[in-house]
């Protein structure tokens, strides 16, 4: 257990950290990716909510 | 040679009849244009989205969007001059089950609590198993072969088609399995039995949901991007995400605005109970922004070229080794711990391996969050080793490959045994790390309230990340046929 905690130490210090162009890069990506896919599914549930809702009045 | 001993063919070989008559996506006998593999992928999620939207049919539904003032909750502003869902007002939740819970919304009580997200399950609808079949029965087949209980060679094309088709064969079972229990243990009723006709129905429906996804996932596997399971985890926690923050009935956004018009209470838009709220906007926000640093983390192991001790490269270990596998598995276990636990009267065991969600649970009960938040990482740490260890990413694999290819590690003498303590050393250590990561960014994520909840966010980026290296690598393929030629192709 303390030996893992020391490698994982190590492991850490010594892992590369993402640059503010790549971060950012990659933030851009994952977040447009979600709302693109979010809003498709968002626009048919919504039509799904009102047919849903004319149908039971 | 005749010292090469007939190995024995494995038992499953038995299946073999069945396996043959299941029908099975086409292998593409060309290459699969780019735009041709966007429009697959397009329309295997919109196929998903649809599911997702068609109720049960034998499970009773309410008249969605209205409130307890009976106001109806597409009008921004209820009477009183109020946004529609304020903090104290209930919604009758649309999709009612037949004890009273609503299914859908964040918050409801709904069978896999927190745990839908995980397995694109969207409760009373067609999808309300998600992927829960395929990723079990994915977990049962590399527990088989991996612990050798079975005799498949995966390097083996024959032995590879029948893992996968077993594979199939079992999802399918596992469908009709998982179907059975939500029925038996009373998710559409106490009084329909598994085997009166409206039972019988309900599992009907539900295998044959859980059928189209196992052909989408090939479909999206073979002529898409990326696989169907991280397409549809990714699309179901987007999906609540934008409708948890944008709907015109309970969403956070409307629901502010409606509020600063009206001059109501502000700060208790950041704390509505039972609803999605302005903290769990503010948390996903901040967990996409932790994930995304944590997935561009890498450790850089030094290598040299060993024929030309000049030319120098470095083998790229990714910080979280095993990305987000070892949290879909666990929370997969727990899923299948649910249904038991339904079944066997004995709620405790799933109270403890579901999430508290968001922190007026946590407080409720921290000794609650505690156990789980500790289960889930010491569950996500023992996947990430299995997981390294049986798809062969494990130090000793890579050091072979590294090997064959005349690389070596500066400062060593040339011995694949000398690499693979050397990468163990990294790739171990990155992999139990990554995966207690993950498992406790998962649970405190969760915690936070985080919309989409914490985990699926988590799943999400890290699916979005891999989607676009991806997609970047088969458009650079795309334009420049010589790089085509570079992969192999």
């Amino acid at each position: 257990m303390r030996k893992f905690l020391h490698e994982a130490k190590r492991v850490l210090a010594v892992a590369r950290k993402p640059d503010q162009e790549e971060y950012l890069q990659v933030a851009k990506v994952a977040g447009l990716g979600i709302l693109l896919i979010g809003f498709v599914g968002f626009v048919i549930m919504l039509i799904s909510y009102f047919i849903q809702g004319m149908l039971a009045s | 040679m005749d010292e090469v001993k007939e190995k024995p063919r494995s038992k499953l070989y038995a299946l073999d009849p069945i396996i043959r008559r299941l029908p099975e996506v086409a292998v593409p006998k060309r290459r699969v244009a780019f735009k041709e593999r966007f429009i697959w992928t397009g329309v295997a999620l919109i196929i998903f989205y649809l599911m997702s939207q068609i109720p049960l049919y034998g499970i009773a539904q309410r008249e969605p969007f209205v409130d307890t003032n009976g106001n109806g909750v597409f009008d921004f502003i209820d009477a009183n001059g109020n946004g529609v869902m304020d903090p104290g007002e209930t919604a009758l939740e649309p999709f009612t089950d037949l004890n009273g819970n609503g299914v859908w919304d964040a918050g409801a009580q709904n069978f896999f609590g927190q745990l839908r997200y995980v397995l694109a399950s969207h409760a009373g609808s067609l999808m309300e198993l998600g992927i829960g079949p395929i990723v079990t029965a994915g977990i049962v087949m590399q527990l088989l072969v991996g612990s050798k209980i079975v005799g498949l060679n995966l390097s083996e094309s024959e032995d590879r088609a029948l893992f996968t088709g077993v594979q199939k064969f079992l999802a399918i079972i596992m469908a009709v399995f998982e179907g059975s229990m939500l029925v038996l243990a009373g998710n559409y009723g106490k009084n329909v039995g598994l085997f009166s006709p409206a039972g019988l129905l309900l599992v009907l429906q539900l295998t044959l949901g859980a059928t189209v996804v196992i052909y989408l996932d090939e479909v999206v596997s073979k002529y898409g991007f990326g696989s169907g399971v991280s397409l549809f985890i990714a699309g179901g926690v987007a999906m609540t995400v934008v409708w948890e923050a944008l709907n015109p009935a309970t969403g956070v956004i409307p629901n502010i605005i409606g509020t600063v018009l009206s001059n109501g209470d502000f700060i208790a838009e950041f704390f509505r109970p039972h609803l999605p709220n302005m903290m769990g906007l503010i948390a996903t926000i901040l967990i996409f922004f932790i994930v995304v640093y944590a997935e561009s983390m890498r450790i850089e192991v030094p290598l040299a070229y060993g024929r030309f001790g000049g030319v120098r490269g470095r083998y790229p270990i990714r910080f979280l080794y095993t990305s987000n596998i070892p949290v879909i598995l666990a929370l997969t276990v727990f899923a299948n711990l649910k249904i038991f636990a339904a079944l066997l009267k004995a709620p405790w065991i799933s109270y403890y391996t579901d999430a508290p969600n968001g922190l007026a649970q946590v407080a409720a009960d921290p000794i609650r969050a505690i156990i789980y938040l500790i289960i889930l990482v010491l569950a996500s740490m023992g996947f990430a080793y299995l997981w390294v260890h049986m798809t062969g990413m494990g130090p000793r694999d890579v050091a072979k490959q590294l090997d064959e290819s005349g690389m070596l590690i500066p400062g060593f003498r040339r011995d694949v045994r000398v690499m693979e303590w050397v990468l163990s050393r990294y790739i171990m250590t990155a992999a139990l790390l990554g995966g207690a990561f993950v498992g406790f960014l998962s649970a405190g994520a969760d915690f936070l309230g985080a919309l989409g909840s914490g985990t699926g966010i988590l799943l999400t980026v890290g699916i979005m990340y891999s989607l676009y290296q991806e997609i970047a690598k088969e458009q650079v393929a795309e334009m420049f046929p010589a790089v085509r030629r570079l992969f192999g192709e």
